[in-house]
């Protein structure tokens, strides 16, 4: 559990939306580093849109984003590169890798932009941390399975040493074998040091695995608390399917 | 059968020429997803370069060398101040089009202005041709040739090999998740374009070369086989660029020796319509992808 | 005295040209580069007819020698002019090519032409064109009274090409033009089609630059093939452009300034001056720039796109509409409840036509033949299996939905819900399965033949005209009924507005009853995006539709606004009796319309029954949750 009490990434008041229709109304969280943060909640519920909008691809049209312990970096609406430089990843849900460059290219681009002397070190950090693509370097991301590529979105985002990464639902469309995976990869980043805003559909894959969670229901945060936790409330799964039903206890 | 080798021979000069326009076109295209109807301005401004340049030296390298970096410049000036205003701001592909067409018209008439209407010539050293295996070839033939080759091979390993030609597929491939990664995208763009107008120009040289006279239509009327070699090979597949502009070079000139010279244009454009039509993500595209320019 | 009248001529001349480009781009958007083809084909062909045998004297051997007067010979230019872009169009359009294609093509045709034209020694003469055209009105006339007749025969046609540019444009025809414009799938979808809408204003556009290149050479008594090429185009774009895309008087208006005043412009430059090609030259090059800062700093031009001529009724009839107004009596119009939805829905009362629903509907994948049914339903999908590359996102989907009935269909992201729409839809065609509306088969039909069955569909974002109000969007979507024919457009405008006008009292009725009466003239690309939706279904209602797929209606919608949306929807299947698929995340809301809601995850539809039942479903919200963690994982 989580031993530093540093903050990685705070939220204060966030409000955004698309063409005049606000559809995250005044979220707050905090993500402290070593932690992994969990945002789920129905679709269209804002999840992804808060995330765009921390990092930096949607301008918020209130609120602040801050990086790092207080006062912390403001990182309010600027461009999505800067966020990069300053120590932001974001791994978006779709379109995360570049398909007609190979794997190890792909990881390349993620340090471009800079003279990075230890460019090899971290690359081999990064085989290290995910040795399926290793065995994979040289072949071009598009003919990578869905989840090798998910693995790769990470591992672009993950070797600019960011100190928080945000990840949109990174086990859409993988199998039960793969999501494993991906929640064992998560939880390795943990240790490695990485703060992780985590927005996910598989409510219990994530939970298991987070610090803190929060339910997003109409654009505001309608729980927060530990994973495991929310796990077991039995209002969750009421909450987030919107109807008064009492969800049948698993064996 | 010597008709036929000399057509081949002749085809595989100027198809060196179109792969070098289309080179250069696939690449800008790649990253700014969409066509420029002024492209053909880039090899006439490399030609008129040359031709202001042999006041001060006859060495015609080196005037090709001035309409190189001629040609790289105006590429990024357009791109910068006429271009980049109307993708930043609008989000209708045919407008950005429409620019670019009005562009090659100022251009046009910049040209007329300065040089004039009528033709203008190029002094070049004559050669006498010789055999080249099956082929008809003089030293100026094998320069242009050389040169094309060159030109892809740099092409191909700055792209393959070096930090900027990794930034700047990334951004072929995807702007917005290279931007997330870090990469200063306005700049991959700006560099592309000056890759864009020295290769470019390096096909004007050449076309200027081989024509001797020309007016400010030149690049212009090179367009068609340009376009046709372009979504022949693939809308942003520089490889398949730079093949098909060699394969529309030999085809149009066989064609051309078989019937009438003039025609030859038309069978280009023949080739276009049939691949158009059949198969629009071009030849040499493994995937049927969308190939949804803008947006 | 002559040199005005030589000025205005050429302005006649430009007028003709603006006014047919702004037909193919003002209405329909095609960027044609090589619209100044179909002029030199009109003028050519003129030419050709109207030339007189070679002879020796006058030392020229290339022509047919027909000698033609020289009506006969601008009638034929503007026929050849057409057939041409029948022709092209024919080929270029119907594969629904990108824009960027399109423009591409229409400037690589327009160079080749300049190439065959140039080459053609044996009929035109080749690089050094046509010359020696006789003139329109033999030679007896000094050559100012021939100007004038010759100014007053153009004067003549460029008034008779305005007016009937102006009515296409202001047309029910020219109203469906500027909406396959804005969005053309969204055409489709109210069952037009866009091809030979398309088409036709292709060959109206080249037939009317046919006759400006017929007037022009004969005119000009000379025609060469490097006089013109994308520089005209460019010429007329920007007379377009200046005076408002898609305005036939701004174009007009436009391009007397431009040709009058603007051109005098590259004489200032001396070398231009003293230079006749270096001039004309420089003066494409002017109205290039001139473009260029147009569309930069003032891109709708000088005059507005004018609405369509039923809105003028709307004004002009004060009375007429005052007369619909009053007896539409404010209780008539149903109230828009602000209630929000209560967060424990109780399961609405089931009607009858519902108690069949539950019924008829049938299981996912191991769906046994589905129990006949007296009357064939609304809708019926058959073993659906859609495929992308490897991934299946339709696996095996059957379901019946009965008229009348409303039935929600649920699931995560990328559970195939959206996929299954577009192959209801027509958009994607399936890799097996059928689909049955009303019991006919329309799984091979495209999309525009599915709405004439009376399927339509709205999208995860709102498809609206953004360019066209919000009543030209209604009366865009209401069937055609032959009111949106162009020659009924153009020959007969008043039927046609009146045609429109009947459909009207609907409209209005329809706007009141979504709330979007207040912004009936405000273009529908100015709408929040939850005004939007309710523009949608306002559509819906005046197409006619029987059933309707609705895609997420509530994405990117405010809660206040989903309220209404939601009502709204209610009032489609309750009052206006549609019957509604309906794809929502929103569980609340899917409880709250539906009765009955499929459940697919992975492609299957994996439960079916009331939101209550299914909320308490271990697949169900296994789908939705992810396995629970206290179940065993698999190592």
């Amino acid at each position: 559990m989580p031993a530093s009490a540093r903050t990685a990434l705070r939220v204060d008041n966030l409000s955004a939306g698309y063409r005049g229709d606000l559809v995250v109304h005044n979220v707050s969280l905090e993500i402290r580093a070593n932690e992994i943060g969990a945002l789920v909640g129905p679709n269209g519920c804002g999840k992804s849109t808060l995330l765009k909008a921390i990092s930096g691809v949607l301008t918020p049209a209130s609120g602040t984003v801050t990086l790092g312990e207080s006062p912390g970096r403001e990182l309010t609406g600027l461009p999505p590169q800067e966020l990069a430089a300053c120590g932001l990843g974001y791994v978006p849900q779709l379109a995360n890798t570049f398909p007609s460059l190979t794997v190890l290219e792909n990881l390349r681009v993620g340090l471009s932009g800079r003279a990075w002397k230890r460019a090899r070190e971290r690359q081999a950090e990064m085989f290290e941390l995910f040795p399926d693509l290793y065995a994979a370097r040289t072949r071009l991301a598009r003919q990578l399975s869905g989840g090798q590529r998910e693995m790769l979105a990470l591992a672009i985002a993950l070797i600019r040493n960011p100190s928080i990464i945000l990840v949109d639902e990174p086990s859409a469309g993988l199998s039960p074998k793969f999501k494993d995976l991906i929640w064992e990869h998560l939880v390795r980043l943990r240790s490695a040091g990485v703060a992780l805003l985590v927005v996910e559909q598989d409510v219990s894959g994530i939970m298991e695995i987070a610090d803190i969670a929060h339910l997003m229901v109409d654009g505001s945060i309608a729980m927060s608390g530990a994973g495991r936790d929310l796990l077991q409330d039995k209002e969750l799964a009421s909450r987030y399917l919107g109807v008064d039903a009492v969800i049948a206890e698993a064996d | 059968m010597s008709v036929l080798a000399d057509a081949i021979g002749f085809g595989v000069v100027s198809g060196a020429i179109v792969s070098l326009s289309s080179m250069a076109m696939s690449l800008q295209h790649s990253v700014t997803k969409h066509a420029n109807f002024s492209h053909g301005e880039l090899l006439t401004v490399a030609a008129y370069a040359m031709v202001a340049m042999q006041h001060l030296t006859s060495n015609v390298l080196l005037d090709g060398v001035v309409g190189l970096v001629v040609a790289a410049l105006l590429a990024v000036l357009l791109d910068e101040f006429v271009f980049k205003p109307f993708r930043t701001r609008t989000r209708r592909l045919v407008t950005l089009l429409v620019v670019t067409a009005a562009a090659s018209q100022v251009l046009e008439g910049t040209f007329a202005l300065i040089f004039g209407a009528n033709y203008v010539t190029l002094q070049v050293p004559t050669s006498r041709a010789r055999h080249v295996g099956p082929f008809l070839w003089t030293t100026t033939d094998e320069v242009v040739i050389g040169l094309a080759v060159l030109a892809f091979v740099v092409t191909h390993v700055v792209l393959r090999y070096t930090s900027f030609g990794r930034s700047q597929r990334a951004v072929a491939d995807d702007a917005d998740l290279a931007r997330v990664c870090g990469v200063n995208t306005s700049q991959v763009i700006r560099w592309t374009w000056i890759a864009t107008g020295l290769l470019a120009g390096l096909g004007g040289a050449t076309l200027a070369v081989y024509s001797g006279t020309f007016d400010n239509l030149l690049g212009f009327n090179f367009l068609l086989l340009t376009f046709a070699a372009m979504i022949v090979g693939g809308i942003g597949k520089m490889y398949g660029a730079a093949i098909a502009g060699l394969l529309l070079g030999i085809v149009t000139s066989v064609a051309g020796a078989y019937t009438n010279q003039g025609y030859n244009q038309l069978f280009a454009l023949g080739l276009l319509a049939i691949v158009v039509l059949v198969r629009p993500s071009g030849l040499f595209n493994t995937r049927a992808a969308d190939t949804r320019a803008f947006g | 005295m002559e040199f005005t009248l030589v000025i205005l001529t050429f302005v006649g001349f430009q007028i003709i040209l603006s006014l047919g480009l702004n037909l193919q781009w003002g209405i329909a958007g095609m960027l044609n580069l090589a619209y100044i083809g179909f002029m030199a084909a009109g003028a050519y062909v003129t030419a050709v007819l109207v030339l007189p045998k070679a002879t020796l004297a006058s030392g020229t051997n290339y022509v047919l020698g027909l000698q033609w007067p020289f009506w006969a010979g601008m009638l034929g230019g503007i026929v050849a002019a057409g057939i041409l872009a029948l022709v092209v169009g024919f080929v270029v359009l119907g594969r629904r090519l990108e824009a960027e294609y399109f423009a591409i093509l229409s400037l690589v045709v327009v160079i080749a032409m300049t190439t065959v034209l140039s080459e053609q020694a044996g009929l035109f003469n080749g690089v050094e064109g046509l010359i020696n055209i006789p003139q329109p009105f033999g030679q007896s006339l000094s050559s100012t009274s021939y100007g004038a007749l010759f100014l007053l025969l153009v004067a003549a046609l460029a008034v008779i090409v305005f007016i009937l540019a102006q009515r296409v444009q202001r047309s029910p025809f020219g109203r469906l033009g500027r909406a396959i414009r804005e969005d053309e799938t969204a055409v489709q979808v109210f069952g037009k089609d866009p091809f030979r809408a398309k088409l036709k204003i292709f060959v109206l556009g080249g037939m009317v630059a046919g006759l400006a290149g017929s007037l022009t050479v004969l005119y000009v008594g000379a025609f060469a093939p490097a006089s013109w090429a994308v520089g005209e185009t460019i010429f007329a774009l920007s007379c377009i452009m200046v005076g408002g895309s898609g305005n036939m008087l701004g174009g007009a208006l436009a391009s007397a300034v431009i040709v009058t005043l603007f051109v005098q412009v590259p004489s200032l430059i001396h070398i231009a001056a003293s230079n006749p090609e270096i001039l004309a030259e420089v003066q494409v090059m002017a109205t290039a720039i001139l473009l260029i800062a147009v569309m930069r700093w003032r891109p709708d031009g000088l005059l507005r796109e004018p609405a369509g001529s039923v809105a003028k009724l709307e004004r002009r009839g004060g009375l007429m509409t005052g007369l619909r107004r009053s007896s539409l009596e404010p209780a008539a119009v149903p109230a828009v409840p602000r209630a929000t939805v209560p967060v424990v829905p109780v399961v609405p009362a089931v009607p009858a036509g519902v108690v069949r629903a539950v019924t008829a509907v049938e299981a996912g994948a191991n769906g046994a033949a589905p129990a006949a049914s007296a009357e064939p339903a609304a809708l019926e999908v058959r073993g659906i299996t859609k495929r992308f590359g490897g991934v299946t996102a339709v696996d095996d989907c059957s379901f019946r939905l009965p008229a009348g009935g409303i039935i929600g269909l649920v699931g995560p992201n990328g559970s195939g819900k959206s996929t299954l729409v577009e192959v209801i839809s027509g958009f994607q065609a399936p890799n097996g399965g059928h689909v049955l509306v009303g019991g006919r088969d329309v799984t091979s039909w495209t999309p525009s033949r599915r709405a004439g069955v009376g399927l339509t569909r709205t999208f995860q974002s709102a498809r609206v005209w953004g360019k066209l109000t919000v009543t030209e969007n209604l009366l865009a979507a209401a069937p055609g009924l032959g009111r949106e024919a162009l020659w009924r457009g153009a020959l007969r405008p008043s039927t046609a507005a009146r045609a429109d006008a009947r459909i009207l009292p609907e409209a209005e009725e329809t706007l009141h009853a979504v709330g979007l009466w207040p912004v009936r003239d405000q273009l529908a690309g100015e709408l929040s995006g939850g005004q939007r939706r309710l523009l949608e279904f306002a559509r819906i209602v005046l197409s006619g539709a029987t059933l309707a797929l609705l895609d997420e209606p509530l994405a990117g919608v405010n809660p206040v606004m989903g309220d209404t949306i939601v009502e709204q929807i209610r009032q489609l299947n309750s009052v206006r009796g549609v019957t509604v698929l309906l794809v929502e995340h929103n569980l609340k809301v899917v409880s709250a319309l539906c009765p009955l809601v499929l459940a697919m995850d992975a492609g299957k539809i994996v439960a079916q029954g009331t939101v209550q039942s299914l909320a308490s479903s271990e697949a169900f919200a296994e789908a939705y949750l992810g396995k629970r963690a206290s179940k065993t994982r698999e190592d």
